[in-house]
């Protein structure tokens, strides 16, 4: 009985998702003056496929270079484990779901799929065997890529080795694990159209748009969800929590989002997972940073930032950045008020100065830099406090980044003081968060890091 | 070639060395200056503080390339300031080192903090010595002798 | 299934522990008689130049030729007096101490002496090692013999010189005198002269009284502390030598793994690179275990390329041990019957359980304690410098706590025999125990030998971290009695503990024998039940004793409460009880209810034990027996509603008979207390599928200034017994101190390490 009226009360979300979906929501480039056409009528020049450094390398480098622009690696491996191994865990409100091997092993990855059987997990989230996928797995963002496209990145796959790696069990909550609910689901948000360019529009964004909305699956992250968890595009790039983190406003809204980047800091930020002034990708988009953009050419890159910021501001409650240092001295500035102010002061004395300076301007790498970064100036502190437990551990083409994961050594209730300090001394609003709000971020955010990843020193 | 101003004289760091070599590593390998020391080489512990251009900076995370004209100093040369040499007699005095491995950073950061804030209470020695770990334990003995350099005008 | 080689290793650092913790006065009393003086040949110009001859290990012409510098004593004509300190610096003050001591019985001028690092000869000086809090009550004669021996034969000069009666000369500050004459001589002035007196039979020396020490129990300044804190080179990282290379040394993150191949090819490529091999080693973790050397023109470049070292490891053998398992297996086992061999039996805990458990006649309580593997963590990563020199000789620098012992292994490790090392002792930069183990060592030995050159190997520090010699975690399940009028009755204790072999605990997991003499029930029972572990223990300042005392302490404060007694006059009552069969069986055991009950008394006292204090405040006492010194510790403190803990001070209270320096002791007991707070309050070592999981700073939370405590008060009881060691006794009873504490401020009682895990931390 309870379980009947769950399962209508999920059919009755659904069908209010879908309506507000259905009127703004659906199409993730509607936002564009301009009419779209199908691909093969727009002349311009071809947005899909690999830029023209690449146009004559054959199909499996072809493939890679478009594995990375759609960036399966980050999601198809475990930490620690065998690139597209799968095992990745998404840690999800209703449960937790493991992504799956996606290396040529017969038995437990793709190593049988036809080019049709592929095509269809990729466009429409429905395996070899029927069973349809969850859409942790971006389809309705992939079901934009073309068909070639999607092939050479089969190509790719299959020139790996094969690792024979099973999939783990899902275990999600009931309604949730009910598959059969999915094609219900998938009627109603998954277009299953390929990419249509839009005339209205230079080449360039026409590129960015196919990159960002075909290959990068920003949105998945960026865009808010609506009640049937899929997403909302009238809130396009608005920002919203993932996985524990927080994905920010990148739409050009100046005080929320990304409208006073220049140019040259989003390609920097885009190209590298860093800006200087700005600071530095950590978590989710540290991972997509190091396993997908860093890969694209310059090219690429430059037309993903035409396309995101042609993106309709959207402003998101977060408050304007302070741009200044904080002093110098530790007894000047703003301070959490009360006992665990000082708490986060000491903390931060002992375990984040060294690096940070009281000023928040580092004295040994921009990287460290916290002034005008937005984490810091969230008043949530939500990726400040992930920050501090799982550390930023990237390896960029110009060196390693890392900062020390402390959430082994720092309890909940220290983590939480540091990060109300530091929101508090280098960003707009001091943050409130608690020893338990911390415990929760930890549970949420997906997975950890190896247990024995070592220091860049040693 | 690197060129960088250690201890008031300038030096030619020879060819090869990598720029972005932490300036902890260029001290002690190749200028022979060993008096820094490693720890940690995550920032974490302080053993390798200097100062470049009077601030207290952990040098294992600084590269060699970036230090750019700036004025390093290091143990072996804080004690040609009078802050610096204030600070070593204080050490001295109250009987600081255990092992002594750390207390080179140690009276690094103390030097800083005593350069800015000359006699620092509580609050600011703690601000400035957190960065810095004693596995001996001498943190007693590291405040008293803050406070007694402090107390002493140059 | 037990690796022979891990059993080996095992069993060296148990042995070490047991001949560390062992009998002080029975070490040097044993040798005293077989050893004379000898004076050193080629020592004309240097003035008196003094040293040790044992006959049992008879040192050669030739030895003594290449001995000028290896002596204990050396008056120059300047009057300079030089001392050499046979024995490892590590912190522990001890170069300051044995330069006191001569000098003191030499009646030198402490102004006029330096004093120097001696190098490694164990022919000259006998044991150079520093562990167990042994170096002054191992060397306590002979140190004084030296300072005697040297001032005798300046008294002899002399009285040549004047014609005086030798026994009419009086001796002080470096100043020999004839009263009646007025005639006076400074020692430089006689040390030619007293260089060519024949060397006195060191049982003619008449050793001072205790009336007659002067400089003893008086506040010094540490002799390297100028050095120190100008940077000089001193420690064993600082060694440079012409032409030097630096090296790195990659193992397999779970102890036992082997090299099967590794990306050589890549990483001799990479920039600063000059060498890369693999090295099979002896196998043996207190030696060279297997592994990837790398060596570079400098430190980074060896550091950079380890990065990108990818290792083919054979993990067949390795480690799979795993922390979370042994803790669930543990508390299974305590929870079954308790083992059916007993190590210890005395009088019937059955009996007094049944009687104890019947009502009105008693109480019978049972609690279950643990604690985490720990590590040591000395701020100086592991190093050594080495050099296998065109002479075919192996010369060597190394920072550690165990030189003439860990000799032979380097020699072993690099293929060659004893005789064939040169050994420099450096300072070191904290030891803790770790540095007993000469594992670095050997692999700087055993990588020199494929470098044409003088080769630095460092650490970094998660090598340090994950490839330590751990203090081993321990659980004890308790059961005891008390009788109605509020006495320890019954004593029962089942330990679970880690073997290597099988047969034996782990080094450092056995119940010490400092608890088996200081726990006095008549009625006492002990068993134990062993999990096999692979990766590797060893000492840990104070061994056994530093986690053990926790649990027993503890469980005893629980004893006190549940028999209504005051838990200072429970503690004395117990220690002082006569149990016969757990007495002392070596007249050598320095063990005494006196000297603990005094000791348990005055830090109550200091503590002001009896003061009504406020709730939410409490006061905690505990005491031990360790490394042959009587401790108590006790902490005031408060909680709040945060589980964050005040300390208003620490007191701690010791014996260990005369104080040589004051502030050098002082600093033990601080330091120590200290550390064992950063200790219980946060330090844990987990391991998973064999690998550590804490690997630097900012998961292995060492205590920082701003929470440190900054009222440690330490008072010694100086009786009239020889000198112990203090490195290590002032560290065990402070934990059960601060978790007795915590019971009286908030009724909380803690019976696992480290607190953090609790939700308690130090307040700022
Ligand atoms: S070595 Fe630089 S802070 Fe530890
Ligand atoms: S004196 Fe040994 S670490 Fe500070």
């Amino acid at each position: 009985m309870k379980k009947v009226s769950i399962a209508l009360a999920v059919v009755v979300v659904i069908a209010l998702g879908y309506s507000g979906w259905l009127y703004t929501g659906h199409n993730a480039t509607s936002f564009a003056s301009g009419s779209t056409v199908a691909l093969e009528d727009y002349k311009a020049a071809n947005p899909t496929g690999v830029p023209a450094e690449l146009a004559d390398k054959d199909l499996v480098t072809r493939g890679e270079y478009l594995s990375h622009a759609a960036d399966c690696q980050a999601c198809h491996t475990e930490p620690g484990g065998t690139p597209f191994a799968g095992g990745f865990a998404f840690n999800m409100p209703f449960g937790t779901i493991y992504s799956t091997n996606i290396t040529p092993d017969k038995e437990t990855g793709i190593g049988n799929y036809t080019d049709a059987q592929f095509l269809n997990a990729v466009h429409k989230g429905v395996r070899a065997n029927g069973e349809n996928l969850y859409p942790a797995m971006p389809y309705t963002s992939y079901t934009l890529m073309t068909d070639g496209d999607a092939l050479a990145i089969k190509a790719y796959l299959f020139s790996l080795a094969p690792v024979s790696s099973p999939a783990k069990v899902s275990n999600l909550k009931w309604p949730f694990n009910q598959r059969g609910m999915l094609p219900l689901w998938n009627v109603m948000f998954n277009s299953g159209e390929r990419f249509r360019p839009n005339t209205g529009q230079s080449p360039e964004w026409n590129r960015g748009a196919y990159l960002a909305e075909a290959m990068g699956h920003c949105g998945e992250c960026h865009t808010p969800r609506n009640v049937a968890y899929a997403v909302n595009n009238h809130r396009k790039f608005a920002g919203t929590l993932t996985a524990g983190w927080h994905a920010y406003n990148i739409t050009g809204d100046k005080e929320s989002g990304i409208g006073d980047w220049d140019e040259a800091s989003l390609f920097s930020y885009l190209h590298t997972g860093h800006a200087e002034g700005h600071g530095g990708a950590a978590g989710p988009m540290g991972e997509a940073s190091d396993n997908s953009l860093t890969f694209l050419t310059e090219g690429d890159i430059h037309a993903l930032v035409t396309y995101v910021r042609s993106v309709p501001a959207r402003n998101s409650d977060l408050p304007e950045k302070v741009k200044t240092p904080a002093s110098a001295s530790h007894k000047e500035g703003d301070a959490v008020a009360g006992l665990d102010g000082v708490r986060g002061e000491k903390i931060f004395a002992g375990a984040c100065m060294s690096c940070h300076e009281w000023t928040g301007v580092s004295p040994v790498t921009h990287y460290a830099t916290l002034t005008n970064v937005r984490a810091v100036n969230d008043p949530s502190g939500t990726n400040v406090a992930q920050t501090v437990v799982n550390g930023v551990d990237r390896q960029t083409p110009q060196g390693r980044i890392y900062m020390p994961a402390f959430g082994e050594g720092y309890s909940d209730d220290d983590i939480a003081a540091v990060s109300n300090y530091v929101t508090a001394r280098f960003g707009a609003k001091g943050a409130t968060l608690t020893g338990k709000d911390v415990a929760d971020l930890r549970n949420q955010a997906s997975q950890k890091k190896a247990a024995t990843k070592e220091a860049p020193n040693g | 070639m690197i060129h960088i101003s250690v201890n008031g004289q300038m030096q030619m760091i020879e060819d090869g060395v990598d720029p972005k070599t932490p300036l902890l590593w260029v001290l002690r390998d190749h200028l022979n200056l060993v008096g820094t020391k490693y720890g940690c080489g995550v920032a974490m512990c302080g053993a390798c503080t200097v100062h470049v251009d009077g601030k207290p900076v952990r040098s294992c995370q600084l590269t060699v390339g970036d230090v750019g004209t700036k004025a390093v100093t290091t143990i072996e040369g804080v004690g040609k300031t009078p802050i610096g040499a204030k600070v070593q007699a204080a050490w001295v005095e109250a009987n600081v080192p255990q092992c002594g491995y750390c207390q080179a950073g140690q009276i690094m950061s103390a030097a800083a903090l005593l350069s800015h804030t000359p006699n620092p209470d509580d609050s600011d020695i703690d601000a400035a010595m957190a960065g810095n770990i004693c596995r001996c334990g001498t943190y007693i003995r590291i405040r008293r002798a803050i406070k007694n350099a402090g107390a002493k005008s140059v | 299934m037990a690796n022979s080689k891990f059993v080996e290793s095992d069993a060296y650092f148990s042995e070490m522990i047991r001949e560390i913790r062992g009998m002080p006065e029975a070490a040097s009393s044993s040798t005293m008689g077989r050893r004379t003086f000898f004076k050193l040949a080629g020592a004309g110009t240097a003035g008196l130049v003094l040293g040790f001859h044992l006959p049992a290990m008879a040192a050669t012409a030739e030895d003594a030729k290449n001995l000028t510098m290896n002596a204990f004593v050396k008056v120059a004509p300047d009057n300079t007096v030089t001392i050499y300190s046979k024995c490892p610096e590590i912190g522990q003050g001890i170069k300051t101490s044995f330069g006191l001591i001569i000098a003191e019985e030499m009646d030198a001028d402490w102004k006029h002496v330096t004093v120097e690092q001696a190098d490694i000869n164990p022919k000259v000086y006998g044991s150079q090692g520093a562990g167990g809090s042994t170096s002054i009550p191992r060397n306590w004669d002979q140190l004084r013999q030296a300072g005697s021996g040297a001032k005798a034969m300046l008294v002899a000069a002399a009285a040549k010189k004047w014609g005086v009666n030798a026994a009419d000369i009086t001796c002080r500050d470096s100043v020999v005198t004839h009263a009646a004459s007025g005639k006076k001589a400074t020692y430089g002035e006689l040390a030619m002269a007293a260089a060519k007196m024949p060397v006195p039979d060191p049982k003619s020396l008449k050793l001072k009284t205790r009336a007659e020490y002067r400089t003893y129990g008086k506040r010094n300044k540490g002799v390297d502390d100028d050095k120190v804190v100008t940077g000089q080179p001193l420690f064993g990282l600082d060694v440079q030598r012409p032409g030097m290379v630096y090296a790195h040394y990659t193992k397999c993150p779970a102890a036992g793994g082997k090299v099967r191949s590794f990306n050589e090819a890549e990483i001799k490529a990479l920039p600063g690179v000059l060498d890369a091999f693999a090295l099979e080693g002896t196998g043996v973790p207190a030696e060279c275990m297997p592994g990837v050397a790398i060596i570079a023109k400098d430190t980074w470049s060896a550091f950079k390329a380890k990065d990108k070292l990818k290792v083919d490891w054979d993990e067949s053998e390795a480690s799979k041990d795993s922390t979370s398992a042994f803790s669930a297996q543990a508390k299974k086992a305590a929870a079954g019957a308790f083992p059916a061999e007993h190590d210890d039996n005395v009088g019937d805990v059955e009996a007094s359980f049944a009687n104890a458990s019947k009502e009105g006649n008693g109480k019978v309580i049972e609690a279950y304690y643990e604690y985490p593997f720990a590590a040591h963590t000395p701020m100086e990563p592991m190093n050594t410098t080495a050099h296998y020199r065109p002479d075919g000789m192996l010369e060597m620098w190394v920072p550690t706590q165990q030189p003439d012992r860990g000799m032979a292994m380097m020699a072993k490790s690099a293929g060659l025999k004893v005789e064939q090392m040169v050994l420099h002792q450096t300072r070191v930069g904290g030891g803790f125990g770790r540095r007993l183990g000469n594992d670095y060592a050997c692999e700087a030995a055993a990588i020199a030998m494929k470098v044409k050159a003088p080769v630095k190997l460092t650490w970094t520090r998660e090598d340090d971290q994950q490839h330590d010699f751990f203090r081993p975690a321990g659980y004890h399940k308790f059961k005891g009695a008390v009788t109605k009028d509020g006495k320890l009755d019954a004593w029962q204790e089942h330990f679970i503990t880690f073997t290597v072999d099988g047969k034996k605990e782990v080094s450092g997991g056995n119940l010490t024998e400092n608890l088996k003499l200081s726990t006095k029930a008549p009625n006492l029972r002990r068993g134990k039940t062993m999990f096999p572990l692979i990766i590797p223990t060893g000492p840990w300042r104070a061994p056994g004793d530093n986690a053990q005392v926790f649990a027993h302490q503890g469980f005893m404060h629980e004893l006190a409460v549940a028999a209504g007694k005051d838990h200072v006059q429970f503690l004395i009552d117990a220690v002082n009880r006569d149990v016969p069969d757990l007495a002392p069986k070596l007249p050598t055991i320095n063990f005494s209810p006196k000297r603990s009950s005094d000791v348990i008394q005055m830090c109550a006292d200091k503590i002001d034990w009896k003061k009504p204090r406020a709730k939410g405040t409490g006061v905690g006492l505990a005491w031990c027996y360790s490394h042959a010194g009587h401790t108590a510790q006790a902490v005031e403190l408060s909680v709040d509603e945060n589980k964050r803990i005040k300390i208003h001070r620490i007191v701690a209270v010791m014996d260990v008979g005369p104080i040589i320096d004051m502030s050098g002791s002082e600093a033990q007991g601080q330091g120590a207390s200290t550390d064992a707070l950063s200790t219980a309050m946060g330090l844990q070592i987990t391991i998973e599928n064999g690998r550590i999981k804490e690997q630097n700073y900012n998961s292995y939370p060492t205590l920082r200034m701003p929470f440190a405590p900054m009222a440690i008060d330490v008072f010694f009881i100086q009786s009239e017994n020889p000198p112990t060691g203090l490195g290590e006794p002032a560290f065990p009873a402070l934990a059960p101190a601060l978790t007795n504490a915590i019971f009286a401020a908030t009724g909380d009682r803690i019976r696992s390490m480290p607190l953090r895990n609790l939700g308690y931390s130090l307040a700022v």
